[in-house]
């Protein structure tokens, strides 16, 4: 949720709360100082009817709302003021009325001089002060959110120009991360402390990347010494059969850390975006190039290729990751796929699948795209092949879907759609 | 008049590897270590390869090749370097290199390479490639057995040639594997795959020739040789 809708939400709340506690507040007083006032109102017409009963010896009486009544000595009570219900013949119905007695002595005779005033309901009064209340804070509230907005445009400009900078940020470009002062304390020590973070963060994604190709790089220079000694004893005459095993090993061992050490350098760069010219190629031209470069492998393995392409399946890629990718997984077909089999290529729009022949599914498919995974001991796998395709197809939005039936594994790629 | 190498490579121990390797194959090598002692071999004297290393203690072995090209336009200039081609931008073929050579590689492939660059540099230079009577002719990649010309595919050409430059040396399976096949053996299994060709390429010369030249060298590859 957005602060600024984070803030109306929360006055919104409080605003609701507040009004209602005003509402009836305001009802209660105005309740109170209606009848103060009906009352002090009451005692002047009291005084006025008074007065007239004094100068003319009689008054009218008006029911309900002025009413003189000659009454004994022994009837006369104190002053009161209080609510009373009326029934109003007109409405059929109770009517609430105000009413406050008095009593006279005037020139020798008693008198109870009552008057009344017919009350507003208290609904009526409700309704009214609350229509009135709303629209006031209605006034207020609107007011306020265009003041907070101005507020908001004034005080978050600068911060949400660096939240714009920050979402741009990349280790890969080499422009240094320059937010802008804000000139607010807190945001400025927000600043600082994500630039530290983020120098930080940089220094040491520029040393992974340095180790990363120093190791691979470095490594080769003593492999190929290794490698080609081992060339050299080769020609050698007259060795045992042990020592040839052992410099045999000493051999293939030295290709397959070359081969591991590139793997692992590959795997740095793609994930450091080094691999990022991107143009659109053509995957089912890419295959039939990759099968028709395996040709011979295919035939001595006695291993058919069946490329069925409904339509041509087009992506946005680094040609050299998508070499990569292609030749790592026709690759792992047929390196697993039994001799005299066929290998299934199929191409869609957005989508192409792989699948070879084998005698029961992936015990742990989940795990078969983990560099250096080996489903079983006696596999010469180096165990990242299917790493690097799994992290070019990450690297390009794509998904992998592993599914096993009719003794086939199949490896469907699905494009991102964006 | 043997042929004159130039080695530029920082590593002294593979620097002698190298140089006593192709010292053996009939090259003269001359070494240097630096790119400043590189630059003051090669502007006294022409060469008609230069083996380079891209990795140099006083700079970057691709700053090198178009200075080179533009004092001896014939310089044949290889690149031997741990960096894959597929991870530079701008790699050395781009600014003028002939070849390249990823670490770590077969001495028998550096040898073909400079053999292959050679030929297309000078092209008087073994045209014609004999081995007893066998003659390969690498303009038309063709084959002639005692006179006879021999129908070899592409590949069984290449296996030959490759076999018949590296004369009596060990070829392992893995290096013919990438030779040829262009495929490292780390990621794909060649076991049977060399020994059937082979023995394809061992069929045809026989047919023709009678004699079994390759033959296998028990528990490293495979070797040409004459009895």
């Amino acid at each position: 949720m957005k602060l600024l809708s984070k803030i109306n939400r929360t006055y919104f709340k409080y605003g609701l709360f507040v009004f209602l506690i005003a509402d009836v507040v305001i009802i209660l007083m105005s309740n109170y100082i209606l009848k103060d006032e009906m009352d002090q109102q009451l005692k002047m017409e009291t005084e006025v009817i008074a007065e007239t009963v004094r100068r003319e010896g009689n008054f009218h009486s008006v029911y309900p709302t002025d009413i003189v009544e000659k009454i004994s000595y022994s009837e006369i009570g104190i002053e009161t003021s209080k609510d009373t219900l009326l029934y109003e013949a007109s409405e059929g119905e109770l009517t609430p009325y105000r009413e406050c007695t008095v009593y006279k002595s005037i020139k020798g005779k008693h008198y109870r001089i009552t008057t009344r005033q017919m009350l507003m309901e208290f609904d009526d009064i409700f309704s009214l002060y609350t229509a009135l209340i709303s629209t006031v804070l209605g006034l207020i509230f609107v007011l306020v959110l265009l003041f907070t907005q101005k507020m908001n445009a004034i005080l978050w400009g600068t911060f949400n120009k660096n939240v714009e900078l920050l979402k741009n940020y990349s280790f890969s470009s080499n422009e240094k991360l320059q937010l802008n002062t804000t000139g607010i304390d807190e945001f400025d020590d927000l600043n600082q402390v994500v630039t530290s973070m983020s120098n930080r963060l940089e220094k040491d994604y520029r040393a992974s990347k340095e180790f990363s190709a120093n190791a691979a790089h470095e490594l080769q220079t003593p492999l190929a010494i290794i490698r080609n000694k081992c060339e050299n004893l080769f020609s050698e005459k007259n060795l045992n059969d042990e020592t040839i095993q052992s410099i045999r090993e000493i051999y293939l061992s030295t290709d397959r850390l070359s081969g591991i050490t590139k793997a692992l350098l590959l795997l740095a760069k793609i994930d450091h975006g080094q691999f990022n010219d991107t143009e659109e190629i053509s995957l089912h031209q890419l295959i039939q190039l990759r099968v028709e470069n395996l040709k011979d492998i295919l035939q001595d393995r006695n291993l058919s290729v069946d490329i069925s392409a409904a339509e041509d399946c087009l992506v946005k890629m680094d040609m050299r990751l998508a070499s990569l990718l292609i030749q790592n997984i026709t690759t792992n077909a047929i390196n697993y796929s039994p001799s005299s089999k066929i290998i299934e290529i199929k191409i869609a729009q957005n989508q192409f699948s792989i699948s070879n022949y084998g005698e029961k599914p992936i015990q742990n498919a989940e795990s078969i795209f983990n560099r250096f995974y080996k489903e079983s001991e006696s596999s010469k796998s180096t165990g990242i092949g299917l790493a690097l395709v799994k992290k070019i197809a990450d690297h390009y939005g794509m998904t992998i879907h592993y599914n096993f039936n009719n003794c086939k594994h199949q490896f469907t790629f699905s494009l991102s759609l964006c | 008049m043997k042929k004159e190498i130039l080695i530029i490579e920082d590593d002294l121990i593979l620097q002698k590897t190298i140089v006593d390797f192709l010292e053996n194959s009939g090259f003269n090598c001359t070494k240097a270590n630096t790119i400043t002692k590189a630059k003051e071999i090669f502007d006294k004297k022409f060469y008609p390869i230069i083996l380079l290393d891209l990795g140099l203690p006083d700079g970057d072995g691709l700053d090198c090749i178009t200075f080179i090209k533009s004092i001896w336009e014939d310089t044949g200039v290889i690149i031997i370097s741990a960096r894959e081609k597929l991870e530079d931008r701008v790699d050395g073929l781009n600014l003028g290199a002939d070849d390249y050579l990823v670490k770590p590689f077969h001495l028998s492939e550096l040898n073909a390479r400079i053999n292959a660059l050679l030929r297309r540099n000078f092209h008087t230079d073994k045209i014609k490639i004999n081995f007893e009577d066998i003659e390969i002719d690498t303009l038309d990649r063709s084959v002639q057995i005692a006179g006879e010309k021999i129908d070899f595919s592409k590949k069984e050409y290449d296996l030959l040639l490759y076999f018949i430059e590296n004369e009596n040396r060990v070829l392992t399976k893995e290096s013919l594997f990438e030779h040829v096949w262009g495929e490292n053996s780390v990621f794909m299994d060649n076991s049977d795959f060399i020994y059937t060709h082979i023995n394809r390429l061992r069929k045809k010369i026989k047919t023709s020739t009678g004699e079994n030249y390759i033959k296998t060298v028990h528990g490293f590859g495979y070797k040409l040789e004459i009895h």
